[in-house]
């Protein structure tokens, strides 16, 4: 898989972030969508998350919940913190039954919740709905 | 929640949608509700009146109070179960009215929002709904109504969108 090439972004248009520390899972994703008419990012940790939301992404984002370092509660955290959180649907991974996490206080900045493993027909369409959304 | 409302004809019912979301994303969901389905979806301004046929989402960062069964009061007090909106603030605001039947619905979701809210609707009278747990990514709010009170019915989202086009 192609390393993501600088930062470059067009803020004029949504599209779509994975952000997972999996490379299979961001292999998947990209292969899934790589034909839409919408860019897709792949941040493989929540600081390179913050790094495309700081360089003007604006779109759906898929956070995986479990990362090293900053987990997907703690980059949330620092989206809010940075006041970035604007023109963006989060969306996170979770393993169905994982106890809820403690960080009630973000619950709000997350639209909804995705299983892992997921279906990648529920998956297209969820996105397709989000990216609607926020035309 | 779009699964529930695709396709739902205009009902000759007030419905109204606590949803936790930042305010920014208040105005994109309600879009995407009034394409999905035939009532009238409003995001209220503080101090409008209900209609009835319309489907009101409380903004984000704001409180939903319903004054005397009759208007909309929009309020950025406290958080409540760490969310504004919350579930809770909007069923605890609602009086018992004869005129009224009232239904009580919890969908999947994270945290207890909600519980104490159906439970005072139950006791006013109302039909009380919760999303199965079982068909929930997020149980913890379905589960914490279910622990509070006696539910009437636990239902597959499909199952609810059939409730809702009952009311027809």
């Amino acid at each position: 898989m192609d390393p993501v090439q600088g930062l470059s972004i067009d803020t004029t248009t949504s599209g779509l972030m994975v952000v997972d520390d999996d490379e299979d899972i961001l292999f998947t994703i990209n292969s899934l969508f790589k034909k839409r008419p919408f860019p897709v990012f792949l941040a493989h940790s929540g600081q390179e998350c913050l790094d495309y939301l700081e360089n003007g992404f604006k779109g759906v984002i898929l956070m995986d919940i479990m990362m090293p370092g900053m987990d997907g509660w703690e980059t949330i955290q620092q989206i809010v913190n940075k006041k970035l959180m604007h023109d963006l649907i989060i969306s996170m991974f979770t393993a169905k039954d994982i106890p809820d996490t403690t960080l009630d206080h973000l619950k709000e900045y997350v639209f909804d919740y995705i299983t892992k493993p997921f279906e990648p027909e529920n998956l297209i369409a969820l996105v397709d709905d989000y990216l609607t959304m926020l035309s | 929640m779009f699964d529930i409302f695709s396709g739902i004809p205009a009902l000759p019912v007030t419905i109204i949608i606590v949803q936790h979301m930042p305010f920014s994303t208040t105005p994109r969901f309600a879009k995407r509700l009034s394409q999905l389905c035939r009532m009238n979806v409003i995001i209220p301004s503080d101090e409008e009146l209900i209609k009835p046929e319309s489907l009101y989402i409380a903004p984000g960062d704001n409180h939903l109070i319903i004054k005397d069964n009759q208007k909309i009061l929009l309020t950025s007090t406290e958080k409540v179960n760490f969310v504004r909106p919350s579930i809770d603030v909007t069923m605890l605001s609602l009086r018992q009215d004869s005129r009224y039947q009232y239904t009580g619905i919890i969908l999947s979701g994270m945290g207890c929002d909600g519980a104490e809210g159906l439970a005072f609707m139950k006791n006013l009278g109302a039909k009380t709904i919760v999303q199965d747990p079982e068909t929930c990514i997020i149980r913890s709010m379905p589960e914490s109504a279910i622990r509070l009170s006696n539910i009437d019915k636990i239902l597959h989202p499909l199952e609810i969108r059939s409730f809702l086009l009952s009311l027809k």
